[in-house]
């Protein structure tokens, strides 16, 4: 445990430079802008962001990376709690209390509620995983090639379930995430595969281009029906244009004291809820509102209850933290946006795995350490902006359709210097759109496409090694839990719809 | 019994089975499947078999399922339409002109935004273009038929 905290005072050393402390500044402040921005969001604002970073060395660009994700966080609930319109996924539980309590005439206060809760359940989830990442971390270099096998399929399989109502949509998805990412040049080969005589093919799908079009450019043409509704309340004059100050938005101390248990609750499931594969802050935010709701409120949940905030607050900051867990140690991303940040640090020539804390320590620890700095940063921007940050969520999305689709194409080029790259943006873009529309989710599909490579990589191995055995997925205690809790997932979805099934026949027959 | 329907829910995962056939027939046929160990196409093989067989599965439990087919409307299709001439306006007068310009007709003639909005939006996108990517980043985006009068 010293060791850890010796490793992250070194790490410090490294972000204290002024150069990162800068990266770390300017990725809290577009990150918050960002996530505010009503149906852009954290996976969407890191993956449009993404392309900023290259200018900086490795680390600068992964510390950047790391606040630009962390603040992202904070930004989401800006607009829930403002226009009951969630920036992102883990800020609709923030919305189901922040926007009653913003109606109720303490915008301010919840908001800084939601600050507040953001900035402890993020430091505790931080605390978490700098204790807990380099031992994890330790457990994952036992892990041979069919060990990460097994582990990066139960990874696949539980994203796959957990997004999405219906788990078949999330596994069609995943595996043609997989295929997408297998075209292009085979990396133990060398072989070409699936180019189909295209040299552009050739060298596969480009990553970042991807991410933009079927996250950014997707979210875009979606955004066009939120226009009408936009435009309409702004004509008929129901449109509120909030004014707010910072010391108008002071918690009380018995404001504090209310939020102070949630937060706590909500901050530790939260870290551990983002260390499982699959969860990432949303499940962590929606867990923790579940929980406070079996605990006493001064108010009724759902009224504006501020406990509501916090809990939801705290559990969605504590679960990035811990998502970091997994995606480090082990090269598990919990979450979409955990994906763009693992092919951010692919990109990057860093391999995240059990290897990573010993081949790379200084990386490792200065961007756990950034993560400290990032939360204080911003925190400081997050109350600093209140009173600014309206103006912007204020932009009419009529004006913000054609400027995200300008960034789309301007971003995917510079990321791929090619046209290619723009129109791999714009066919995944339509791709993504024409998903979500039919109700395929579409995080599973970029998960996959960052994982595959990994799991294809261990699984031939294995099979190398073992010269096509597939005893050698049996032949451990370790590797038969594996096994076991893989099965578990692949089956409790059909099992569930047996039993639904029969319980439906029974009933009709009585 | 209830009629099947094949609407664009359905659409999607007869795509994918397509998809998994065209990478099962592709594999084998080019790579093989195992040559004493993996082949290139082992590992797109097997996830191709398993997406063939889940799409299918998919497929049939869109067409017993009661849920609506979804609305596609034309402003879906005008962003699009706006994203892809924007690309080919690329090739013609280059991407920060084509970007711009697409600005100017959205905002102008679609949005009907007034002429302050509109300059405010191009400086700072020019602005932000200029200076972020090409000074900053130093991406030479492509000029167009301009690239031959240079």
């Amino acid at each position: 445990m010293l060791e850890n905290f010796a490793s992250l005072l070194m790490g410090f050393q490294v972000v204290f430079d002024p150069q990162n402390i800068g990266a770390c500044a300017l990725g809290a402040i577009l990150g918050l802008i960002v996530g505010a921005m009503p149906g852009l969001g954290s996976l969407a604002g890191v993956a449009l962001l993404l392309p900023l970073t290259y200018k900086f060395n490795p680390t600068t660009a992964i510390i950047m990376l790391g606040a630009l994700y962390y603040s992202n966080m904070y930004g989401g609930a800006f607009s829930a709690i403002l226009l009951n319109i969630p920036g992102d996924s883990p800020a609709i539980t923030t919305a189901l209390d922040g926007y009653p309590m913003a109606k109720k005439g303490r915008p301010g206060q919840a908001l800084m509620a939601a600050n507040t809760a953001s900035f402890i359940g993020g430091t505790i989830g931080i605390l978490i995983l700098t204790c807990t990442a380099s031992g994890l971390a330790k457990l994952g270099l036992n892990f041979g090639y069919a060990e990460m096998t097994l582990v990066l399929l139960i990874a696949m399989t539980s994203i796959s379930w957990l997004i999405g109502e219906n788990p078949t949509k999330g596994v069609v998805i995943t595996l043609l995430g997989i295929l997408v990412a297998s075209i292009g040049m085979d990396t133990l080969s060398g072989v070409p595969r699936y180019n189909f005589g295209s040299i552009y093919l050739m060298g596969g799908i480009t990553f970042t281009p991807f991410i933009i079009g079927a996250v950014g450019f997707a979210q875009v043409i979606k955004l066009i029906n939120e226009r009408e509704a936009d435009e309409e309340k702004r004509k008929s004059g129901t449109y509120e244009a909030v004014k707010l100050s910072i010391r108008g938005s002071m918690l009380t101390l018995h404001d504090f004291k209310r939020i102070l248990p949630p937060v706590l609750r909500s901050s530790i499931l939260g870290t551990f809820v983002g260390v499982l594969p699959g969860s990432g802050a949303t499940t962590g935010s929606m867990v923790g509102y579940a929980m406070q709701k079996k605990f006493k409120s001064e108010e009724p949940m759902g009224t504006g209850a501020i406990e509501g905030i916090a809990a939801s607050e705290a559990g969605n900051n504590s679960a990035a933290a811990g998502a970091f867990a997994p995606l480090l140690a082990l090269g598990i991303p919990g979450s979409g946006t955990g994906a763009v940040l693992l092919g951010g640090l692919m990109m990057w020539g860093l391999n995240p795995g059990p290897l990573l804390f010993e081949t790379n320590p200084d990386f490792c620890w200065s961007l756990i350490s950034s993560l400290y700095i990032a939360n204080v940063f911003t925190l400081a921007v997050a109350v600093l902006v209140i009173p600014f940050l309206i103006k912007i969520l204020s932009v009419p999305i009529k004006y913000m359709i054609p400027i995200i689709t300008c960034v789309c194409i301007v971003g995917a080029y510079s990321t791929s210097y090619s046209m290619y790259g723009v129109l791999v943006m714009f066919f995944s873009g339509i791709v993504g759109y024409l998903l979500d529309k039919n109700g395929f989710p579409t995080a599973p599909m970029l998960l996959a496409f960052v994982l595959a490579p990994m799991l294809e990589e261990n699984m031939r191995k294995a099979f190398i090694a073992s010269q096509g055995s597939l005893g050698i997925f049996t032949d451990s205690a370790l590797k038969l839990v594996l096994l076991a809790i893989f099965l578990v997932l692949v089956l409790t979805p059909s099992v569930k719809a047996l039993l639904r099934k029969t319980k439906h026949t029974e009933k009709t027959a009585v | 019994m209830e009629k099947a329907r094949f609407n664009s829910r359905a659409v999607i995962p007869a795509v994918t089975a397509v998809v998994a056939l065209v990478f099962i027939g592709v594999g084998l046929t080019d790579f093989g499947f195992w040559e004493g160990q993996p082949t290139a196409a082992f590992f797109p093989i097997i996830i191709a078999a398993v997406l063939l067989a889940t799409s299918l599965l998919c497929l049939v439990q869109v067409l017993r399922g009661k849920e609506a087919p979804p609305v596609y409307n034309r402003n879906e299709l005008m962003v699009i339409l706006g994203g892809g001439g924007v690309i080919v306006g690329c090739w013609v007068v280059g991407l920060i002109l084509s970007c711009l310009l697409y600005l100017f007709l959205w905002l102008k003639f679609v949005e009907h935004a007034a002429w302050k909005a509109i300059l405010v939006i191009e400086v700072f996108m020019a602005a932000l273009i200029l200076g972020v990517f090409v000074l900053w980043m130093q991406v030479q985006f492509p000029m167009g038929l301009f690239a031959y009068l240079m």
